[in-house]
Parts: structure tokens; sequence; C-alpha cells
């Protein structure tokens, strides 16, 4: 899809849809986290309060979670870089 | 303008619509890489930093992802191909 094909207007719009979806986004990866850090790190069912244990586990692995999706973040944006620039190599030749 | 009229036919998206949709799968499918890849590669919760495993786990992790993406999407369009040549020659085959 190329963007420059749209107008300015579509531009703006489709920026102002971008800024919608990084908040949606942003909610989504919060859920996502908890999920994800409940599941790895509450398994007993002794108690209904957080144990110390769990507490650690809990804060150790939002922290991860936060380092790891930058990373991944860093990742994507250098593969989409090298794709586009394999592509418009190819599109040359 | 009624039921008949030849030139109201649906439209189809707008490159606003295609644009809009090419960010919200690419939204989509970044999400369920970080998801995919966290519960793979992040297993042990005793530290709040990423060991050097992980971090390389992530990495391959996520340029295996892409490239599955892109391999998937290629075969995909590869069989649609190749099923529409098949209908094609099914129809010819049939007569007019």
């Amino acid at each position: 899809m190329d963007l420059n094909a749209l107008s300015e207007r579509e531009k703006l719009e489709l920026m102002e849809y971008l800024d919608n979806i990084q908040v949606h986004d942003s909610n989504r990866n919060f859920c996502e986290i908890v999920n994800q850090c409940f599941e790895k790190c509450s398994y007993k069912f002794k108690t209904k309060n957080i144990e110390n244990k769990e507490a650690l586990c809990l804060q150790n692995c939002a922290a991860k979670f936060t380092k790891f999706n930058i990373r991944m973040n860093h990742r994507f944006e250098e593969y989409q870089r090298e794709r586009h620039s394999e592509i418009t190599e190819q599109t040359k030749t | 303008m009624g039921w008949f009229d030849d030139d109201a036919k649906p439209k189809g998206p707008s490159r606003l619509e295609v644009a809009r949709l090419e960010v919200e799968m690419m939204s989509d499918m970044y999400q369920k890489m970080v998801d995919t890849c966290f519960s793979k590669c992040i297993v042990n919760m005793k530290e709040d930093s990423l060991s050097v495993g992980e971090m390389s786990c992530t990495d391959r992790c996520a340029f295996k992802y892409l490239s599955s993406q892109e391999a998937v999407g290629n075969r995909i369009k590869e069989i649609e191909a190749e099923m529409v040549q098949q209908s094609d020659k099914a129809k010819q085959m049939m007569g007019p």
C-alpha cells in the first residue's frame, strides 16, 4: 500500500486513526501483560491474597514484559526497514 | 435511481479504508507476535531484566514470526491462484 497515493486529507485521517489505534493498543497490551503474568505467576489458590512469591513474580514479569515489548518494537522496525529496502532494490533492477 | 440502476454498484473499500485496514492488520499481527514470543521466550520470573538468552530468543522469535507471516501469505496467494485456475478450467469444460 503506497501511502503517497493518499491525499493530504486522507493522510491526516489516517494519522488520527493511528492515534486512536495506539490508545486501543496500549489498553490491549495492558490486558495481555496482566493475563500472561497471572498465568506465569499465580498457579496455587490456597488463599485469596497474593503471596509474597507471587507478588515478586508479578513485579518481575511486568518489568520484563515492558522491556521485552520495547525490544520487540525495535526488531519489528528493523525488519520493516530491511524488507522495504529489499523491495525497493528489487523494483529498481 | 432505483433497484435496477446499473450505476449503483457497491464501490468497495476506499483508498483510506484500505490503508486503515492495513494499519489495523499490522497492529493485530504485532500484538500476536509479542504475546506468542513472550510466552515462548520469557519463562523465568526471578529477575526483573531480560537475560542474554532471553534477548537472543526475543530477536530470533521476532524475525522468525515476521518471516513466517510472509511465507504463509505467499503460499495462500499461490493456492488461491491455483484454485482460480482450476475453477476457470472447469467452467471452460462445462461449455457455454
